[in-house]
């Protein structure tokens, strides 16, 4: 009786038909969605370390004294593979502190590797958003602009040879990710 | 405005005043907000209501995102704006019973539409001004959105007519902006302000509620809406144009701001054009359609854009009010929930969001239809 009530008072039209299919639809968008997508995150999306609003931890003594040590390698014009090599141990002791790919970066664009240096710096400001924006002290979007310029060449002349190759295309991506970032969102 | 009422002899007709009247608010948006990207505020951001919500819930502490905390001066405005302008005229009135938790969670929709796309139908044409050619797939999305929309309207979904209320229900919204400009002017110790990110960057305080305030009284009287311009157009076709006048004030509305936010944007060296490193955009085309899918959608529902609502609820309109508060509630769970878009992409929760999104208004579009109706007659006369 209540069924007949409901289907007395409901006598779907094609507008009706066309909603409900929808929502089939998009229900079942979502079971996809979730069962084949529901760990990827967009290339360049924060992979780990700080989330956006997160509020940043201080640097532990040991870290701090890393960081001085390879930047006066790097300033004072020493071995460029010693720096390399402890950047490397320190990222993979510290793989959540973003300082150490900056330097990482800092250190490829000295040896004129623009590509490598935009994937590194990529990663420093997904750790840390502060060093793409300009309203923080570690703001560095001049330095990165600046890789990024560089890069820019450099891919574009591979690309031209290569323009399958998935490296290239990654680097085009971060390059753009890192363009984006630098100038601003609102959100 | 008065003689826009369909019961008025002038109705088919839009007289130079008033015609001049829908240019000048046009204008003003488009030449106010990019200034105020100049002045401070993010790029391509001068005026983004569901950006400038999410900073508003961040002040008062509805999330934890230390990047998005300001109360922005330009919404309240907005709401003031559009009060004192309807006090003036004598067009504020009480209003409500019309659906109001429907709007509420629509409210919340919108704000995720608009977050997934990063921006407002505002900030849609004022990125789109600016050269960011990316905006584009948010205006397929909404025209997209606004046609489904319509098609609910055509087919019978009402909200029900408003009714009058005791006057102190509106002053209600309003009221409550004015309390949050005393804390801002006092510099309340627990309404948060970010010191970096997006927050961060603001026009002074005084500039931003000016225009805010400009804004608000100038699109109360001419019932500015991005979604109203476009749906009339596609509800009643070109020669709409000619007919109506409200349809053709707003789509002049419309063209006045963004030609004028594109020669502000030229003038202040703003105008980048390109698709590629855009501020607030990203490269997920779909989803950024998809966002605006769901505005367009809500915002014929519910009788406006964001920016019609928040004016709306400055009139007196209660119902407005609670998708505003909706609003607030979407710009919290934004931010909380992290499914806003970001230069890096759409977050799975935002897809995941916008889905939901129109699996609700295509239920709500159901569930509120009367099928033996046609249009009616509150969207007829009024579709805002």
């Amino acid at each position: 009786m209540v069924m007949g009530n409901f289907k007395k008072k409901f006598s779907p039209d094609r507008l009706d038909k066309a909603a409900f299919a929808g929502i089939i639809a998009l229900s079942a968008s979502i079971v996809v969605l979730s069962v084949f997508f529901r760990g990827h995150t967009p290339a360049g999306a924060i992979a780990g370390g700080y989330a956006e609003g997160a509020v940043q931890q201080p640097l532990s003594a040991e870290a701090e004294a890393r960081i001085k040590q390879i930047k006066n390698i790097i300033e004072g014009g020493g071995d460029p593979a010693k720096a390399e090599g402890l950047i490397k141990d320190a990222i993979a002791q510290y793989p959540y502190e973003a300082e150490f790919y900056m330097l990482m970066g800092d250190m490829y664009m000295r040896e004129q590797k623009p590509l490598s240096a935009v994937s590194r710096y990529k990663e420093a400001v997904d750790l840390d958003p502060d060093y793409a924006d300009k309203t923080s002290n570690l703001f560095e979007g001049g330095k990165i602009r600046v890789a990024l310029r560089e890069a820019k060449h450099k891919l574009q002349a591979a690309l031209a040879k290569d323009p399958d190759n998935a490296r290239l295309k990654k680097a085009k991506s971060d390059l753009y990710y890192l363009l984006r970032r630098l100038a601003g969102s609102c959100g | 405005m008065d003689k826009l009422n369909p019961s008025s002899d002038n109705f088919f007709r839009l007289d130079r005043k008033d015609r001049w009247l829908f240019i000048l608010t046009g204008v003003l948006i488009g030449v106010a907000a990019p200034l105020l990207s100049y002045f401070g505020n993010p790029p391509n951001t001068g005026l983004c209501i569901s950006c400038f919500l999410e900073n508003i819930a961040g002040a008062l502490g509805l999330h934890d995102n230390v990047r998005m905390q300001y109360a922005r001066p330009e919404i309240i405005g907005l709401v003031l704006g559009s009060f004192i302008g309807s006090v003036r005229s004598g067009g504020f009135r009480a209003t409500g019973g019309s659906s109001p938790l429907l709007k509420f969670f629509t409210g919340i929709f919108l704000i995720i539409g608009c977050s997934v796309f990063i921006g407002c139908p505002v900030k849609m044409l004022i990125r789109l001004s600016a050269g960011d050619f990316t905006a584009l797939a948010g205006v397929a999305g909404i025209m997209a959105g606004v046609w489904l929309g319509l098609k609910f309207l055509e087919g019978g979904f009402r909200l029900g007519q408003p009714v009058s209320m005791p006057a102190a229900n509106g002053l209600l919204v309003p009221g409550s902006m004015f309390a949050l400009l005393l804390l801002v002017l006092f510099d309340a110790p627990f309404i948060g302000t970010s010191v970096k990110g997006a927050a961060a960057l603001h026009a002074p305080l005084w500039m931003s509620l000016a225009a805010g305030l400009a804004i608000g009284g100038l699109a109360g009287k001419t019932g500015f809406c991005i979604t109203g311009g476009l749906s009339r157009l596609f509800l009643w076709g070109p020669k709409e144009v000619k007919g109506c006048p409200k349809s053709t004030g707003l789509l002049l509305a419309l063209g006045a701001f963004v030609i004028s936010a594109f020669i502000t944007n030229l003038a202040a060296g703003q105008f980048h054009p390109g698709i590629h490193g855009q501020p607030s955009s990203n490269e997920d085309y779909f989803w950024n359609a998809m966002g605006m899918v769901v505005v367009g959608f809500g915002s014929v529902l519910i009788r406006g854009c964001p920016l019609r609502q928040l004016i709306l609820s400055g009139q007196g309109d209660t119902d407005a009010g609670a998708a505003v508060l909706g609003m607030l509630v979407g710009a919290a769970l934004v931010n909380n929930w992290g499914i806003g878009g970001t230069p890096a992409g759409t977050p799975f929760g935002g897809k995941i969001a916008i889905i939901v999104g129109l699996i609700f208004f295509l239920a709500a579009g159901m569930a509120y239809r009367r099928r033996d109706m046609g249009l009616a007659p509150e969207y007829q006369a009024g579709l805002d």
